[in-house]
């Protein structure tokens, strides 16, 4: 395979991003006004000191990893697939010599790594103005985060890449985008997994949706060794399976694709 | 040499029958109705290195369905397809390094960005080395004249600046087959003729194979050496352009206004297809009579206050040939 093509592509989607970038600005708006009204309502919640031995501060952190993890990578480019397939204009992307999968994951993170750029930044600065730096005791930590972020982004772009992918079989994919958004928003974004009720916290702790956000972000307010190599094993077994299904689904709608006209 | 051959080609699509009213759409949501559809059925053709083909058809002819199919986007129902020796369905990617493809109502440059950077993209996926790059890249700069475009973001483009620019980027590396589906549509006349002479120069200095679908008569007229007319998917004619302006360019619509009230005209090969006191419509047979008789023949009297010649449309001459096949006489 060769790489240097998909670096090209990460490249000029990248710039695209950077030329294009008033979309840019209106995320970092919506992640701010979200941070903020966490910011106010766990203030109000917060009247003993932890909750599900969660602090003020670590619950404040929670919510800006979780926000930057999900929306670093956003539904608004893989949506555009599904119309493509839809529309047809897929039939000049599959007509190239490249693995179309890679061109799409490429072109996604290309688009990623600006938001994410920007979106670290505004999350670092509002923790750090809202609740203060960070009280992080290990910097053992930080490969385990670092690499369970990027497990979390390449299960969410399997993911994603699935649900774009269903344009092939059905007709309608945006309901499958709208479901799994809020999956991905209720169960892990909003709330740690810990504030379920017990009987659900166990299944919690081994689903795709809430292991990509709960994942980092419980990693990087409150470190432990040994849950955070469980978190990256699960992650790890997840990206293969979630990355197959992506796979298969591909092959299979390839041969089912459906261009209309002329 | 052969470098496209199909054989007994067929795709059908089957799609959901929507039937009107709630109750039935409930109905189908249940027990959807399903219906098959043939867009092209059962074409066999072959096409020779180095040749300029047209591939003409009215809306929904399966133009369209069949290029998709020779580039390996879509997978055929039945039959055979060749491309260079490969089956497109299964070596879709290796085939893909070796065509190009302008879809004329599709863009594959990035809106936002120029188009020098949607060219260094498409060279990197095709693995054409950098420094061939640059020669090819100066060398199709100069010939369609885009040098001053290369740093203008797509989206700033006219439409036939575009157009050039989505030639170009699709030569980059040297494709062996050109397919051009619609490639002067929407354009003006001077970018039109810009474009046909840039296409019969690809094909003169490297031997392209240009497979190319239109409306336009013109196109066909000016570029092909052969043209295939295909309607309901099926065939409906396999002939040189010669034989086919023979038969059927060589006819020309003159409409002619006067001053005054004129006598009709009359004359051997000329047709009338309307006339009143001071305008007519002639159907010229070029074969018979020169165009140059006829209008001497209409002005001669200084009454000629206004006259346009066109060809007759590619409509009516496909209508022509379906009504001549019908017929039984080929």
């Amino acid at each position: 395979m060769k790489i240097r093509k998909y670096l090209t592509i990460f490249n000029i989607s990248l710039r695209n991003a950077v030329y294009y970038n008033k979309n840019l600005f209106g995320g970092v708006i919506m992640y701010t006004l979200f941070i903020y009204v966490f910011f106010r309502l766990w203030g109000v919640i917060y009247s003993s000191n932890t909750i599900a031995n969660y602090t003020y501060s670590q619950m404040i952190w929670y919510v800006c990893i979780t926000e930057m993890t999900s929306l670093t990578i956003g539904t608004t480019t893989l949506y555009k697939i599904s119309q493509d397939i839809k529309n047809g204009d897929i039939a000049y992307q599959l007509g190239r010599p490249y693995n179309y999968l890679m061109y799409v994951f490429s072109n996604t993170m290309g688009a990623s790594f600006v938001k994410f750029c920007l979106y670290i930044l505004t999350g670092g600065i509002l923790g750090t103005v809202l609740v203060g730096i960070p009280n992080i005791e290990s910097a053992v930590m930080v490969p385990y985060f670092v690499l369970s972020f990027v497990l979390s982004i390449i299960m969410q772009f399997s993911m994603l890449m699935t649900i774009a992918l269903s344009a092939f079989f059905v007709e309608e994919s945006r309901p499958f985008f709208f479901i799994y958004s809020k999956f991905i928003l209720m169960l892990g974004t909003f709330v740690p997994i810990e504030f379920f009720p017990s009987w659900l916290q166990k299944p919690l702790k081994y689903l795709p949706f809430s292991l990509v956000t709960w994942g980092p972000a419980k990693i990087f307010v409150a470190f432990n060794i040994s849950q955070a190599t469980n978190t990256i094993m699960m992650q790890t077994t997840w990206a293969v399976v979630l990355a197959a299904i992506c796979y298969f689904v591909f092959k299979k709608g390839v041969r089912n694709v459906h261009v209309h006209g002329g | 040499m052969r470098c496209i051959e199909v054989k007994d080609l067929t795709k059908t699509f089957t799609t959901k029958v929507k039937q009107e009213g709630f109750k039935q759409s409930l109905k189908s949501m249940i027990k959807p109705e399903y219906a098959t559809v043939e867009a092209v059925s059962n074409i066999s053709f072959t096409v020779d290195e180095g040749e300029i083909m047209a591939f003409i058809g009215p809306n929904g002819a399966g133009k369209s369905t069949t290029i998709k199919m020779l580039t390996g986007i879509l997978h055929p129902t039945d039959g055979s397809i060749s491309v260079l020796g490969l089956d497109p369905a299964k070596k879709r990617r290796q085939l893909a390094a070796q065509i190009g493809t302008v879809f004329g109502q599709k863009s594959q440059l990035w809106f936002h960005l120029p188009p020098t950077d949607s060219f260094r993209l498409l060279a990197d996926i095709y693995e054409v080395p950098k420094d061939e790059y640059t020669s090819r890249l100066n060398y199709l700069v100069e010939m369609f004249d885009i040098g001053d475009l290369l740093k203008t973001p797509v989206r700033k483009l006219s439409l036939g600046q575009r157009v050039r620019c989505e030639i170009a980027a699709s030569l980059l590396h040297q494709p062996k087959i050109l397919f051009l589906d619609e490639p002067t549509i929407g354009l003006d006349v001077v970018v039109k003729q810009k474009i046909r002479e840039l296409i019969l120069h690809i094909n003169k200095e490297y031997n392209t194979t240009i497979f190319l679908t239109s409306h336009d008569a013109g196109d066909i007229e000016k570029i092909c050496k052969r043209a295939m007319i295909i309607d309901h998917g099926k065939i409906v004619l396999d002939e040189s352009v010669k034989k086919l302006k023979y038969d059927y360019l060589n006819m020309k619509i003159i409409s002619a206004r006067f001053f005054e009230k004129q006598k009709p005209v009359s004359m051997d090969g000329v047709k009338i297809i309307k006339s009143t006191d001071y305008a007519a419509s002639l159907h010229v047979d070029t074969e018979k009579v020169s165009i140059n008789e006829v209008i001497s023949m209409i002005s001669k009297d200084g009454n000629l206050a206004d006259i346009t010649i066109n060809d007759p449309p590619m409509e009516e001459i496909i209508l022509d040939i379906f009504k001549k096949t019908a017929a039984g006489a080929p």
